[in-house]
């Protein structure tokens, strides 16, 4: 999984709220995901080229305490978003 | 051990039992508006043999809890032997009381349920403010203590108040009177334009959606940093920030119709769709004393269509909200009072868009302003910090609450 280069499906647009979260929005579906400031950052980073422990050094290196299973969280994250068909993992 | 309807697909999860047509107080947003019955004589109270009977129904159909409400509850002659009923079929109570006439005993006997919750109106911090809204000298002491009461018994207490023009300055106050009485929650409610609420939004004693959307904002993001209480704001949940509808503890219980797994019984042993009924014929949907509980809720007409339409057919921005199969148009019956028809928009929805303020994040269409320049996280946003590591485990993990 580390290896791996998460990839976003074109189209879908992230919709930042008046907080610091946001919703990640499908106009093929009309479906729309609630993402945290990580989902966010984690989102924004992904463009088909960064490995997923490329993405994880970047979080580590943005977020201040960030906890020591994160690996397991990302990649919990990241397969749900392969599973709604929302990324690829390259 | 929990039952299931024989069809499996609509199952009956929660009764309201609306006790009694009258009520003690004279509360000047009340969406029902009962009659004063300041003795609980004098107005037609549900029969406690009708209840047990609808309640054992319940239970085939997979009914967990019941909540108790008005009218005012207290206010049934026979409310010890109810309590003792809710106990005896082992469902979960809540009850909506205005708190004046809980006594030791009755608490007690509430305590004795299963996870007894009780909501306890207390519409201002100070006795003037919650008995101009209540209308009736004396009843902010006794609100108090009947809360009180509750709580010592070991029910779980929340306070509700209703936000108006003549309250909003106390919201802060009220919290810090929860806190002192040992309530769990606070819950601020809208006045809804129905019954003598109707009449709040006409004279603008009640708040403008502007208003209310900018006061919900500051609970969510500024007074609920304050408390340790939870505190839940119902505006829809079209309003609702991300960070709260994804809190474990708040998640999307209220400001949403329930009418998929829940039914109203009225005083006079009607099914209603919640206490409309009362003033909505249209949306009674049978008589208890002749009609089977399961006959009512798996065919009646009304609500088959409910279940048939909702959300799809919603109009206006409920239909084209991205909330819309969780919100479900957020209260079907006050759409209905509006309106005559259930696939309206919610008023508060609708009046935000008129004014440009429905929030343009929560629509299926793309807003005319996409693409905002994002803007960056702030640090507190993106720290892990103490508040943060609460929500660690499910903050990396999008979840689709409205597919």
């Amino acid at each position: 999984m580390l290896e791996l280069r998460p990839l976003p499906r074109a189209g879908l647009v992230l919709r930042r709220e008046h907080d610091d979260w946001a919703v990640l929005f499908d106009p093929d579906t009309g479906s729309g995901f609630g993402l945290d400031p990580v989902g966010i950052f984690l989102w924004e980073s992904m463009d088909g080229r960064r490995r997923v422990a490329d993405l994880l050094e970047a979080l580590r290196g943005h977020f201040a305490q960030v906890p020591s299973q994160v690996a397991d969280e990302v990649q919990g994250f990241l397969r749900e978003l392969q599973e709604r068909d929302l990324i690829q993992l390259l | 051990m929990k039952t299931s309807s024989p069809e499996g697909r609509w199952p009956l999860r929660t009764l309201y039992a609306y006790l009694t047509e009258g009520c003690n107080l004279l509360c000047r947003h009340c969406w029902l508006a009962p009659r004063l019955d300041s003795s609980g004589g004098e107005r037609p109270v549900l029969d406690p043999g009708l209840l047990a009977e609808v309640l054992r129904q319940g239970r085939e159909l997979g009914l967990e809890s019941v909540k108790l409400t008005g009218g005012e509850p207290f206010l049934h002659p026979e409310i010890a032997r109810i309590l003792d009923l809710v106990r005896q079929e082992g469902l979960q109570l809540a009850l909506e009381t205005n708190g004046t006439r809980v006594t030791p005993e009755l608490a007690a006997a509430a305590a004795r349920c299963l996870k007894p919750f009780a909501s306890v109106s207390l519409d201002g911090a100070d006795d003037a403010s919650h008995e101009f809204v209540r209308g009736v000298p004396g009843c902010f002491e006794k609100a108090r203590e009947g809360l009180r009461l509750l709580r010592e018994a070991g029910v779980r207490t929340q306070v509700i108040l209703t936000v108006m023009r003549h309250n909003c300055g106390q919201l802060e106050a009220v919290v810090r009177m929860a806190e002192e009485l040992g309530a769990g929650s606070v819950k601020f409610n809208v006045v809804q334009p129905a019954e003598r609420g109707q009449a709040m939004h006409r004279s603008g004693e009640a708040l403008s959606v502007r208003e209310l959307v900018e006061l919900g904002h500051r609970v969510e993001h500024e007074l609920s940093t304050r408390t340790p209480l939870r505190l839940h704001f119902s505006y829809p949940m079209a309003f609702r920030s991300l960070r709260h509808m994804f809190h474990p503890e708040d998640g999307i219980g209220c400001s949403t119709c329930g009418i998929f797994r829940i039914l109203g019984l009225l005083a006079d042993g009607s099914y209603a769709l919640c206490g409309v009924g009362s003033t909505v014929p249209e949306l009674l949907f049978g008589q208890a004393t002749t009609e089977s509980l399961a006959r009512v809720w798996l065919e009646n007409p009304v609500l088959q269509q409910i279940r048939q339409g909702l959300p799809e057919r919603l109009e206006g921005v409920c239909g084209r909200c991205l909330m819309r199969r969780r919100c479900r148009g957020a209260c079907l019956a006050q759409n209905f009072y509006s309106t005559r028809s259930l696939w309206a928009p919610y008023w508060f929805c609708q009046a935000a868009e008129e004014e440009g303020i429905f929030p343009a994040s929560r629509l299926v269409e793309a807003p005319r302003a996409w693409p905002r320049r994002p803007r960056p996280p702030t640090e507190s946003s993106v720290a892990f910090g103490r508040r943060e590591r609460r929500n660690r485990c499910r903050s990396t993990r999008p979840r689709p609450w409205w597919t």
